[in-house]
């Protein structure tokens, strides 16, 4: 989807009106460097091996530190 | 006694607390001392987007009241403060800066709202924030913008950037702010006060506007440590309303502030905070090396600390934030999205783009970076840093992804959830005030409100004060 320009402007308008925000070519050109730079992060994070690690969904207040 | 309105409006808590209880000074006299110098002063720095001049007279008046009947309630009581304006507060327009909260008046209070009150502080009013918590200052958002009392062409750090001006310039005496990515610490940095966000479960997030659930922490900003200690002892215990509050017993958090740290070991991850990155400003690094080896100097041993992860948790913050927030606010991004400003609109409908996969990706790394801190731990009682990568930049440089390009030094204990302060250790040639961050073990608030208070006291930069 996203290539070195980063993510084209139809696979944008298209991730944006699956959750229901209908942005004018306008908008989402306005919205692409910072859908690129987050992209980027994200695909940092993606490159990381963090072979079976648990989801961490639920914060425990309790967190313990032996855990 | 006969004290200028400036005097008053310098008083620690503490010692505001201190002549109130001995009748020396009247609440109703300290308040208007407040008022006067908000009336004065707030033209300048717009820290308050809404004032409560007869409430808190009011207040005032029946605290001098219980006072002179000898129903004395502690060292709150009688004490002037402000709230950042998204904790709710019965009655009182709570508009968390944004044009789509601008009439909402609440028909409760937040837990913290309430607990202040009973413990007998005056609220003078509601204080200016960036738009929904989230980082960096919006000219579009349609609420005023704080400016930071040592520069006004300067901001105060974010998102509570009205409770780190106030605070400052003595238009309070302490504050409520909330932090996500480091919306406490930050703007205490900036403004040369002591910001602490608790452990996460430690104080209430009930009735506080949310941001990311995951995130948000609700802590005290003042202008000593022992100002803090106070606050977070009216704020901190359980609350049923909130569903990630702890039951953890609060201590007295007051009790063991001076005692010594002789021995202590602070573990200081240089490898992430000193790194070469260019964006990292070489003189807070050398304030808050000075600040280290006060801290050798009163007896704690400085060794230096590896937390792989610590590098990644800036990728996968903004990822859970960005997630979280835009789950909270889509209704209103689809209905009406041309009321909330331009910044914070882009940032929520990136935040929309995310995937599942990214958030779980984030949340997993967020697991690895809080099995490392507690690893960390083990062997050190605190773990050192400076506050924030380069002290607080001018309006004019600001743009919408200014926060999000900086290196947060703060983002990775709203992550692990660990208690982490920021107290002032000193100014940039140019005047501006640098932080220093002190992180411990969850709920070990005593021992990190410890250490802050012994360098606070050696340093007396609590003395300085900005000349507005």
């Amino acid at each position: 989807m996203a290539d070195a320009e980063g993510i084209t402007l139809d696979d944008m308008r298209v991730l944006a009106e699956r959750v229901g925000l209908c942005l004018t070519p306008a908008e989402l050109e306005h919205l692409k460097p910072m859908f690129d730079f987050y992209a980027e992060q994200m695909r940092v994070l993606h490159d990381l091996d963090l072979a079976a690690e648990d989801l961490a969904v639920a914060f425990s207040p309790n967190w313990d530190l032996q855990g | 006694m006969t004290q200028t309105h400036t005097e008053l409006c310098s008083l620690t808590i503490r010692e505001a607390g201190q002549l109130l209880k001995r009748r020396e000074l009247s609440p109703v006299e300290l308040t208007r001392a407040f008022l006067d110098r908000i009336e004065a002063l707030d033209s300048k720095l717009q820290a308050y987007i809404t004032v409560l001049p007869q409430r808190a007279m009011a207040t005032a008046r029946a605290a001098e009241a219980e006072m002179l009947r000898g129903d004395y309630r502690g060292p709150l009581h009688g004490i002037p403060i402000a709230l950042k304006d998204l904790y709710d507060t019965r009655g009182i327009r709570t508009t968390a800066s944004s044009r789509v909260m601008a009439d909402r008046i609440p028909k409760e209070d937040a837990t913290t709202t309430a607990r202040l009150e009973a413990a007998g502080s005056i609220l003078l009013g509601k204080l200016a924030m960036h738009e929904f918590a989230l980082g960096g200052p919006d000219p579009t958002c349609g609420f005023p913008l704080a400016r930071n009392p040592w520069n006004l062409a300067h901001i105060p750090g974010g998102s509570s950037s009205g409770s780190g001006a106030a605070v400052a310039a003595g238009l309070c005496m302490g504050s409520l702010g909330s932090c996500t990515g480091g919306s406490i610490r930050g703007p205490a940095a900036y403004c040369s006060i002591v910001g602490l966000k608790p452990t996460y479960g430690r104080v209430s997030r009930y009735g506080v506007v949310p941001l990311s659930w995951s995130l948000d922490h609700c802590g005290p900003m003042t202008w000593t440590v022992e100002d803090t200690a106070l606050m977070l002892q009216a704020i901190a215990g359980h609350d049923p309303k909130d569903p990630t509050s702890s039951r953890a017993p609060v201590p007295d958090y007051s009790a063991t502030l001076k005692e010594d740290i002789t021995g202590l070991t602070i573990g200081v991850p240089r490898h992430f905070f000193w790194s070469d990155d260019p964006r990292i400003d070489r003189e807070t690094l050398a304030t808050v090396d000075a600040a280290l080896q006060v801290l050798a100097d009163l007896g704690a041993r400085v060794e230096e600390v590896t937390v792989p992860t610590l590098q990644y948790a800036g990728a996968a913050q903004p990822a859970i934030m960005l997630s979280e927030a835009f789950a909270y606010h889509q209704r209103l991004l689809r209905s009406q999205p041309e009321e909330f400003g331009d910044m914070v609109r882009a940032r929520f409908r990136t935040g929309g783009l995310l995937s599942s996969a990214d958030y779980v990706q984030a949340q997993r790394l967020r697991n690895v970076l809080k099995r490392e801190c507690a690893q960390v731990l083990q062997n050190v009682d605190v773990i050192v840093s400076p506050t924030m990568s380069s002290p607080a930049p001018p309006f004019a440089t600001v743009e919408a992804m200014t926060t999000a390009r900086r290196p947060s030094f703060t983002g990775p204990y709203n992550m692990t959830g660990m208690p982490a302060i920021s107290v002032p250790c000193g100014f940039t040639a140019a005047g501006l005030p640098v932080g220093l961050q002190i992180a411990g073990k969850p709920f070990d608030e005593p021992l990190v409100l410890r250490v802050a208070y012994t360098y606070q006291q050696h340093a007396r930069w609590f003395e300085k004060r900005p000349q507005v």
